[in-house]
């Protein structure tokens, strides 16, 4: 899981544009969104894009999606029970 | 009719940077080589502005031009009263518009490049940093020096659509140098001969013996005949020209 943790952390700086931020500045137990990173809805479908492509996941419902972003941990629990 | 008065006039290119009170300054030599595009733009806004960057870094090229613009002409939105913030208006005038972003989502299609494949996007961010609620206006035109903003501000000013606009002009591909080589036979093309040929919106390199095909579609796209081209054979060329503004 944590390997995981440390995959999505790269993938979000490289995809979100966070210049100058480093993996270890992310605690993946903290709120993806409303948090020090600034983040926006752009952000958002950056982050449902990068789902898709990367790991063959869709997300369709809403409450699916808060669930899954409310931190990193929890995205990546997401992410490994339902990659293709 | 009140007189019309320019507050304050700044300078940003691959040069230097300035104002009508400091004059132009050389960019300082980077402390280290081969600084990355953020690192750069970093040190670059490090120069000019005390904020934090984080927002800064993250958006292209176009709007960090504007950013920096809109800093070195040293105005203090924060001490304007927020009547005159509402009646504050932008106009951003630009030849290539958001091109170098256009080119970098059709290679790299995702959305957080997709919100900065507009014009006007730069306008919003500015809009957003200084809470400026006035009319907003982009400007695609063949001229570079900004003079149809200006024009477009007047108007406004005398038609009380607004009390103060700030007028960009902005280019985030370096017209100079991009423009005039749309194909393998650069030495065939001049700025002018260029420039007509985007703003005519032609579907063919304009070089002599040259039937390289545009792709169709956008001015944007017709802006640069043989984008293939530029993308691959003339990199270098433009980042050697244009090392302040290239990613």
């Amino acid at each position: 899981m944590e390997s995981l943790i440390e995959e999505l952390k790269t993938k979000i700086i490289a995809g979100f544009n966070l210049e100058g931020v480093t993996p270890a500045d992310i605690n993946p137990d903290e709120p993806i969104f409303g948090t020090g990173l600034e983040l926006d809805s752009i952000d958002a479908l950056e982050l449902v894009a990068i789902l898709e492509s990367d790991y063959g996941i869709v997300i369709t419902e809403r409450a699916v999606a808060d669930k899954a972003f409310a931190s990193l941990r929890a995205l990546a629990e997401f992410v490994a029970a339902n990659r293709t | 009719m009140k007189d019309l008065t320019i507050h304050a006039a700044s300078y940003l290119g691959p040069e230097g940077f300035g104002n009508d009170e400091t004059g132009l300054r050389a960019w300082p030599a980077p402390l280290k080589e081969n600084l990355s595009r953020g690192e750069l733009d970093g040190l670059h806004w490090s120069l000019l502005s005390a904020s934090d960057p984080s927002r800064f870094l993250r958006m292209d090229l176009m709007c960090r031009i504007g950013f920096m613009a809109t800093e070195l002409l040293a105005v203090d939105f924060d001490a304007l009263p927020e009547a005159r913030r509402e009646s504050l208006g932008v106009i951003v005038e630009s030849f290539t518009g958001s091109l170098n972003t256009d080119i970098r989502f059709a290679q790299t299609p995702r959305p957080s490049i997709f919100a900065y494949t507009l014009p006007s996007t730069v306008i919003g961010e500015i809009c957003i940093r200084h809470r400026l609620k006035g009319p907003v206006l982009s400007l695609i035109a063949p001229d570079t020096d900004g003079a149809n903003a200006l024009t477009e501000a007047a108007e406004w000013l005398r038609a009380g659509d607004a009390e103060m606009v700030l007028c960009l002009g902005i280019e985030a591909i370096n017209v100079s140098t991009a423009i005039p080589f749309p194909c393998r036979k650069l030495s065939r093309h001049t700025a002018g001969t260029a420039r007509r040929c985007c703003w005519d919106g032609l579907k063919i390199c304009p070089a002599k013996n040259c039937s390289s095909p545009a792709r169709l579609g956008t001015f944007a796209e017709s802006c640069v005949p043989c984008r293939n081209t530029l993308a691959k054979t003339n990199r270098g060329k433009l980042r050697l020209h244009n090392t302040l503004w290239n990613p």
